[in-house]
Order: structure tokens, then sequence, then C-alpha cells
């Protein structure tokens, strides 16, 4: 066991036990489903993959959401079953109940274990039955939480059409929905084009709900910045044209397959930016953005300025207080940043994976915050061994643990404080505006015990418990 | 185009030197190659490198599974002749699982890109194919080439291998090219199989003392022959292969064999070598 005594001058960083100890990653489905609203989700696993996804998701199959579960038996993992017949028949029978525009395949632990090739049947298939498919191998071995996404995105750059291809099929056909949308208002887009500033085209990638997209593209607009599509879009039918030579920006820590892909295999140029998590890093976020399309961002520093003003009432009730990171979905690194900045200390974040360059500008913004803050640097955990961090966090007794669900109850009979670290997953934590969002989650704790301690309730907050050893 | 090729055989047989000489040739004939050892032995490219190179496994290991970090020129060595190597590598010895470290080595080369840049791949397999992990090759395969001698155990072993071929043929454009006769003068045997399992035989190579010792050399037929000359005759046998190779024959989807009927097919041969015909005759004549 070891604990920081010192403060540190550089970034630490720590590689524990290599296990991802985890949400499950094919999760990603509850919340891609949904973003994509002509998807059709295939999970192809075991019953305890269906299990999951149904106590996850809460629906229960009665109904009938846009994402289903292929259940393996015995006959198809010992091969007795041939895997490309029966996908087909689920394939066709998805294409005649729902009509999707595409089908994604989640491959699983399962899957990947007994090498079924996902990848070598679709493009078969997708030819056969008219559908495209998309595959992820979003499986808990090689992947951890919020990966399940970055798998998915993966693989779907891949299918973005390139601008040549494009020019081949009728254009408007291609944004027949959003014409249908904005009927009536053509006059306007000519007006609207001339406010943006002429650059490389830049695409954004991660799944995000549309009002968050929709505010995110307006501050960039602000600035000039025209963002020419989302990956995922709202429909796969609108999938963002990427050409070599491309801007891209991600707006999701957990995303660096996906920026790989886009690097190495669209040969786009990747903007490294802090992510648009609390109003510090939506600016930084716009403001590399800006730096490298050549604009001289207008009005951020008063605009950064007037949402901490907004966020006085809650920070008062953070500042000085500590908080640790036991890791689960990647966004570790960007909410501590913002936390140290709103006044909090953190020892330590935990996280599954870290892939250093693809967090560069992030953690430079970390190591910035903490010297400006005044704070010593957290000690960064990757792939922590939950043993290990349960020790530390009884010697450091911070005020505030952001922990997987497993951990949570345990931890509060020990009389500490605790968040779900899956709520901040769900909740809308991009841009501005929704900075308070992410205090409302991690005040909330703080504040019940306070509200319990008016009440006379002292019994029930949990700093008064005796920490049990 | 790139054209992938997978050879498979039973262990032993020769096909990593098979390999390599045949890589060399393919190079020799202005294809750019890589070569993957598939084989948790990571001796495959051996001869070609003329050292053990780090494996894909080694690397990843280093860079503590960060595939982000990993780049071509990490895992791609330069071999003799121009020919570029890979090795998988694998769990240590009795561990772990082989056929998992074999898929993962061809999706990591499949994120470097490294599929796009090459006229023929060539993946040299571990012996048979044990389980879906060893068989990730053929899913990438255009041709799978089958080394064996005229022996009982290898055309055995080529059986199920030509089974998988055929399995995997369902659904992917691969075809089975045919077999390589290695360190055999006769050929009786061989010609046994293919008549229950038609299939061509794209050359017959015959025990030649100077394969072995270049194996242990570090060096392939053709760098030999650059220093002794008399040897350019074994090189023609791997130019013979590759050129056949580049002409992309049609090749075939092996027929479906029982294991019961070859196993009896083939141990006839040792066992009774008059025909059974007799037998059969008399039994006729006893069932009236």
């Amino acid at each position: 066991m070891t604990v920081a005594q010192q403060a540190p001058s550089a970034l630490n960083f720590d590689c524990e036990t290599g296990n991802y100890h985890t949400f499950c990653p094919i999760s990603c489905v509850s919340w891609l489903y949904q973003k994509i609203e002509d998807s059709f989700f295939l999970v192809i696993g075991t019953k305890t993959c269906g299990y999951f996804l149904q106590n996850a998701m809460g629906v229960m199959i009665f109904a009938e959401p846009r994402y289903a579960m292929a259940e393996l038996e015995e006959g198809d993992i010992s091969a007795q079953l041939k895997d490309y017949e029966e996908l087909k028949r689920l394939c066709l029978q998805i294409k005649r109940d729902r009509n999707p525009s595409v089908i994604v395949w989640i491959g699983t632990c399962t899957t990947e274990i007994i090498k079924m090739d996902l990848e070598g049947l679709a493009p078969q298939l997708e030819a056969e039955i008219g559908i495209p498919i998309v595959t992820a191998r979003a499986n808990g071995l090689d992947y951890a939480f919020t990966q399940g996404e970055d798998t998915v995105l993966a693989s779907m750059a891949h299918k973005c059409p390139t601008s040549a291809q494009v020019q081949g099929e009728d254009k408007e056909e291609r944004n027949a929905i959003q014409k249908l949308l904005t009927f009536g208002r053509k006059a306007d887009q000519e007006k609207v084009e001339s406010e943006y500033v002429d650059h490389q085209p830049l695409v954004l990638f991660g799944s995000l709900p549309d009002p968050v997209v929709t505010n995110l593209t307006l501050e960039l607009k602000k600035q000039g910045v025209k963002v020419s599509g989302w990956l995922p879009a709202k429909r796969y039918t609108e999938l963002p044209v990427i050409d070599e030579g491309y801007y891209v920006a991600g707006v999701n820590p957990f995303l660096s397959r996906t920026a790989t892909t886009l690097m190495r295999r669209r040969k786009c140029k990747l903007i490294g930016a802090p992510f648009p998590i609390g109003p510090d890093g939506t600016r930084a976020w716009i403001e590399k953005i800006c730096s490298v399309l050549g604009i001289e961002p207008q009005g951020l520093e008063e605009r950064e300025a007037q949402i901490w003003a907004s966020l006085e009432d809650y920070i008062q009730l953070i500042r000085g207080k500590s908080v640790f990171f036991m890791g689960d979905n990647l966004l570790e690194v960007s909410l501590a940043r913002f936390l140290i900045r709103c006044g909090m200390t953190c020892p330590e974040i935990g996280i599954p994976y870290m892939d250093k360059r693809y967090q560069a500008a992030e953690l430079a913004l970390l190591e910035k915050t903490c010297s400006d803050m005044g704070v010593p640097l957290p000690n960064i955990v990757e792939k922590p061994d939950n043993y290990n961090q349960i020790q530390r966090i009884k010697a450091l007794q911070p005020d505030l643990v952001i922990t997987g669900m497993a951990h949570a109850n345990p931890l509060e009979a020990q009389g500490i404080n605790t968040k779900w670290s899956v709520e901040f997953t769900f909740a809308q934590i991009h841009g501005f505006t929704n900075a308070r969002d992410i205090l409302e989650l991690a005040t909330r704790p703080l504040r019940r015990n306070s509200q319990l301690g008016e009440l006379g309730w002292d019994k029930l907050i949990a700093k008064d418990v005796p920490a049990q050893v | 185009m790139t054209l992938t090729l997978a050879v498979y055989g039973k262990g032993g047989i020769g096909k990593s030197t098979t390999s390599c000489n045949i890589s060399t040739a393919l190079a020799k004939r202005g294809k750019k190659v890589l070569q993957i050892g598939c084989d948790p032995k990571h001796d495959s490219t051996f001869t070609l490198t003329g050292f053990l190179i780090p494996t894909i496994i080694d690397t990843l290991q280093e860079k503590d599974f960060h595939y982000e970090d990993i780049w071509p020129e990490d895992v791609i060595y330069k071999g003799y002749a121009g020919v570029d190597c890979v090795e998988a590598g694998g769990p240590p010895a009795g561990a772990g699982c082989g056929g998992y470290v074999v898929g993962e080595t061809v999706k990591l080369l499949k994120e470097l890109n490294a599929f796009d840049e090459y006229d023929v791949i060539l993946f040299d397999v571990l012996g048979d194919v044990v389980c879906g992990g060893f068989a990730a090759p053929l899913n990438y395969a255009d041709y799978c080439l089958i080394v064996t001698d005229n022996g009982f155990d290898a055309l055995f072993a080529a059986k199920r291998i030509a089974a998988s071929v055929r399995e995997k043929a369902r659904t992917h454009s691969l075809r089975l090219a045919g077999l390589i006769g290695n360190r055999t003068s006769k050929r009786d045997l061989i010609d046994k199989y293919i008549e229950a399992v038609p299939m061509p035989v794209l050359e017959i190579l015959p025990l030649i003392e100077d394969i072995r010792v270049s194996r242990v050399k570090g060096k392939t037929l053709f760098e030999m022959a650059e220093s002794d000359p008399s040897l350019n005759y074994v090189c023609d046998y791997y130019l013979n292969i590759a050129d056949q190779i580049l002409s992309q024959p049609e090749g075939v989807v092996p027929k479906d064999a029982q294991d019961r009927d070859l196993f009896s097919l083939l141990s006839d041969f040792y066992l009774n070598p008059t025909q059974p015909a007799s037998q059969t005759k008399e039994l006729d004549l006893m069932m009236v």
C-alpha cells in the first residue's frame, strides 16, 4: 500500500492489476440506440449478457425497443449450428419487423473467446439482406465501460462516406429528412453560411444527447466555426462525410480507438483539446479548435466567468473538500480537473484505461489547474486494484468517493460519502450550461447529509458512523 | 489488390522453412511481401531475419496493452530480400490461449493498416487448425496451402485443414491452392489421398540436406545460393510455387471426407498393400 505523502511536481502514473473493474461495455447500447434513431442493436452473447442488459436498461422486452439479444446456446458455442444462417435468420426478422437503416452487431466476451468471425460474416450478410451491418467488439475482456461506445464509433468511422461517394448519389436524397424538417427555411440558409469563417471541414465525434449537440454546435457557431457533421449523427443515413485531411475533434475522453481510426484509416487531423466538460474545459475546447482553424475566439472569458458566478452556491458546498475517483467510466480526469477548479482537492484519479496521447491536452489542463489552484497533483492509477484503493481510501478519508456501483454501499457503510460514477455517464455534463448538473450530482451526498443534520437525524449521516476496519 | 496466403500443415513438417522460401521467391518476383508467423514458438521468420524478432505480444506487454502506442515499425521487421516479417508470439508454453493471441495479432495488424500496403501477405500458422483462433488467418486468406509429406499423419492433418477450408469457404472467398509435398521422393500416398479428396499438388520437394542446414543457419535457400550456385535448382522449386500462386489459380473447395473413411483409406495403404477389392467380392458372394 502506498499513500502519497509529498506533493509531486509532475503527474504520476501507476498501472496496477491490468484488469478492468468496471461496468460492462455492452451497456453502450442503452444510449447509442436512443441516439441513432434508425438503428437496431443486436447483442450477440449469452443469457448473462441478456440479464445484464435488461437490468441495466430497465426496459422489458415487451416494450419492443430497437435492440435485442442473439442468445448463444450450446449448439452455437460448439459450432454445431451455422452462425451465418442463425444471424441471417435473426437479421431478416429484424428487417421484417423494424426495417432499420443499420444493424449494429455488438460482440461480447463469448463471441471473442469462441472467435466468432463477425467482421467476416457481416459484409456478405449485409449484401444479402440489403441493410448495412456495423460490427463492434464491445466485450468486457478488451474494453472498459464507456469504451463500448468507442468500439461502435470506431467501426462506424469506416462507414462514413467520402465526398466523392456522396457526389455519386443524389445529394438531396441524403438529407431528405433534414430538408423536410427545415422546410421553408432555405432562404435563411444562405444568410447563415456567411456567418461562418471559411475553414477546412471539422467533424466532431462522440455520442451526446441532441440538446447538447445543438448547444455545442451553437457555441462553435458563435465563433464562426462550422461543424460539418457529428459521428454519430441522429440518423445513420446522415453519417458525416469524411475526407482525407479533415479536422476531427472528440467530445468524450473515452474515444481513443475512434480517434486512432480516424487518424490512421481516414487520414484525418485530430485536434487534441481538453474535453468540453465544465466551463473551464468547454472554454479550452473551443479555444483550441479556434486556434487550429485560425480564428480569434470572442467573449469566451466573460462567458466562463458568468458561468462560474452562477455556480457559486454549489461551489460553496465543496470548496476545500477532497474527492477520490475509483475509476469506472474514463471521464475521471475531466471531472477531477473541473472539481479541482471548483476548489476541491483530489489525491487519486483511478481510471480503467489511459490513452496519454489522446488525453494529452486534458492532462496538461489538469496540471495547469492544480498549479493555478495551488493544490497537489493527483496520482493517476490506471487499471486500479480495488483492494489497494480501499486501503488508500481508509487512510485518506476523502469527503467524497466517486465510484462504480459495486463499491458505493460498502463504502457508505464505512462512513464514506459516495457518488455513482455511472450517473455522470448518463447525465448531460458537456458544455457551459450543463456544468450546473455536474455539481448537482457531485454535491448531492453532501447536501443530503446537511439536510439530515438539520432534521436532527444524526445517526443517518454517513460521517458520524464510526469507520469499520 | 493484396493476395493473402495461409500456410498450414502438421507440426514439424517444414512449414516455416517452406514459407520463408516462398516469401523470398515472391519477393524475387518483384512483390512486396509480409510474412506473419502465427506460432507461439515465434521462430517462423527466423530464416528470413537471422534472429528471433520481438513478438507482437512482447511489444504489447511492453506498452501495457496500449494499442494506440503501437506503430507498424514497432512490430514489423525487414528480412532477406525485403520481405517484411511479423511474429504473433503467444503465451508461455502450457498456459493461456495461443489461439486468442493469433486472433489478437490479426486484429492489431488490421488496425495498423498493415494489410493494405502489401502485394502478398503470407500467414505461417502452427500445425493443425485446432480452434477458431488458429483458423483466424483463414478469415482473411484468398488461398490456403498445405505442407505435407508422404506419410499418414501429415495427410490426416491435411484432411482436417481441408475441412476447415471447406467450412470457411461458405462465407469467405477462400480456396485451397493445393498441397506442397516436402522432404519426400515418393508421392504414392499423396496420390492416394488426392484420389479421395481431389486437390492440386503444387510441388514435391525431395529430402535435401541443404534445406535443413539453411534452417539452422537462419538463411533462406536463395541467400545460400548467392554463394553456392549449385543450390539454384532448389530455389527453382520455390519459384515454381510462387509463380503458380501469382497466376491466381482457381483452387478448390475440398470435398468433405469422413474421418473414418480416410483413416481406413490411408491405413489400408500400409496394412493391406494388395487391393482390398477381393474382400468385398467375397462378401458379395456370401450375401445371397
